[in-house]
């Protein structure tokens, strides 16, 4: 049947008009199939180009220029817009509402782009945006995702080198915790029994995650190891033995370690100590908690030098504390520390009190000063104190 | 964390000024710019630290790395300026003997 010329022109326009929205429907499935960000736009562009009917087509974006169209015409549309022929090249801006921006620029050397044409570009580009801004929060989810997985495995492995159950020992009364960060950090400590002493070691490496889990499981197999190479007793060569070992190790990664290095004899309860940048370190007598401060840097900074050691007398209740810095700088809701001055209030308001008292309260005490705050640091605290009773 | 550099033209030296708090979240910052200067050729390097009101151990360990780099570099990096935060924790870590304070 032959149709009038007008008749024929409006049934071409209804075909092309369903053609465009077959089209538009192509567009919009691709967003569904990929969250990766360079190949869902490439399709996107892909789908665009046989929409518009174009030559070429370019996406600017903050980071990444996506390109799709005749080669030749490449340069051509990535010229700076006064250069551009804007004859043949439209260009179109958008702006989302969390502030990703792009432009799309089109070529086409046929035709000039009509009003329709400008509209289905409007469109295009925040389809465009709506795949990039898409992609990009999928990938920081799993990115999140990965950091997590990798915080609760160095907590793993930090808990498992952890020492189980108490020394067996008798004229002393014991208590060790650590309790890890949801982002784990390096806090350790060791301990063993040899002979009528007990050696212990506690020590903070320094930075977060897998990487310091690992080091901190490293210097406690360091120390198990020294304390059990029956050569020395003394904390002054357990750690310069456990510097040489691990120095290497930690230069390497970038990360140092606090290490407080300890001994105490329960036949006449002299305490001695080594210690390499680690606070706070309390010796708790009559009453009062007395400060003990490092010696020499924490391990991995420099190659370890002359070491003093610290001596103590402990008498009958008389205790050495030792603690990580995640108890002191434990924040409150207000941003407030817990502080040093909270630590010694504590320590010598309990003072008369059994070592597991001592350490269990304080937990609480800490853990409820920042109760609406993330915990960001592992909380250590080991006590030995010389029993009353043998 | 605000980092602000001062690169001195012509020589080897950058003096990087910090404010705020260093802690894990800014040691990446940090690092970025130590690095660039690094390789730019800096090997003595000045770290203000003034403006800094609270330091943790990941934190020290970007300065202890620097410095060494520096050191190894036949340069070293100063402390300079230091808060009452970042002197007590520098005296209290024996970290004060290990670097050039001024």
């Amino acid at each position: 049947m032959d149709l009038s010329p007008e008749l024929s022109s409006m049934a071409n326009a209804l075909v092309g008009a369903n053609d465009q929205l077959l089209a538009l429907y192509d567009l919009l499935e691709v967003t569904t199939d990929s969250l990766e960000e360079v190949n869902t736009v490439l399709e996107l562009l892909k789908r665009a180009f046989k929409l518009l009917d174009c030559d070429a087509l370019l996406v600017l974006t903050d980071d990444i220029n996506h390109f799709y169209g005749d080669e030749a015409e490449r340069d051509t549309l990535n010229q700076a817009p006064d250069d551009l022929d804007r004859a043949s090249v439209a260009i179109e801006r958008a702006t989302t509402a969390f502030g990703l921006e792009a432009e799309l620029r089109a070529l086409r050397r046929e035709s000039p782009f009509s009003t329709g044409d400008r509209k289905l570009m409007k469109a295009v580009l925040q389809t465009v945006l709506g795949a990039i801004h898409t992609s990009r929060l999928h990938q920081e989810s799993l990115q999140q995702a990965i950091v997590a997985h990798d915080h609760r495995t160095a907590a793993a492995i930090a808990q498992v080198a952890l020492p189980d159950g108490p020394p067996e020992l008798t004229g002393i009364d014991f208590f060790a915790r650590s309790d890890p960060a949801h982002a784990a950090g390096g806090d350790l400590y060791m301990y063993a029994v040899v002979g009528e002493n007990l050696c212990f070691v506690v020590g903070d490496v320094s930075g977060k995650g897998v990487s310091a889990a690992m080091m901190m499981t490293t210097i406690t197999s360091a120390a198990n190891a020294s304390f059990h190479d029956l050569s020395s007793y003394s904390p002054v060569e357990h750690l310069r033995r456990i510097s040489q070992w691990t120095y290497d190790h930690l230069a390497k990664a970038d990360l140092f370690t606090t290490l407080v290095v300890g001994r105490y004899c329960t036949t006449d309860g002299t305490l001695t100590l080594a210690n390499a940048g680690h606070s706070p370190v309390f010796i708790v007598r009559k009453g009062k908690a007395e400060p003990s401060y490092a010696h020499v840097p924490p391990v991995g900074v420099l190659p370890v030098g002359d070491v003093d050691a610290a001596i103590h007398q402990l008498g009958l209740g008389e205790a050495i504390v030792v603690a990580s810095d995640g108890i002191v700088e434990q924040e409150s809701a207000e941003g407030e520390q817990f502080g040093e001055h909270r630590l010694i209030r504590h320590l010598e308001r309990y003072s008369n009190q059994p070592a597991s008292v001592m350490g269990t309260s304080m937990f609480d005490e800490v853990a409820s000063f920042g109760e609406d705050h993330t915990q960001d640091d592992d909380r250590t605290l080991l006590i030995v104190k010389r029993a009353v009773k043998p | 964390m605000k980092i602000e550099v001062l690169p001195t033209p012509d020589t080897d030296a950058a003096s990087v000024t910090l404010d705020g708090r260093f802690d894990a979240h800014e040691t990446s910052d940090f690092r970025t710019t130590y690095d660039q200067l690094e390789a730019e050729g800096v090997v003595n390097f000045s770290i203000g630290l003034g403006g800094v009101e609270f330091v943790d151990s990941t934190a020290l360990a970007e300065l202890v790395r620097g410095m060494k780099r520096a050191r190894e570099r036949g340069g070293d990096m100063v402390l300079t300026d230091l808060s009452n935060a970042v002197r007590v924790i520098l005296e209290l870590t024996k970290l004060d003997t290990a670097f050039t304070i001024s």
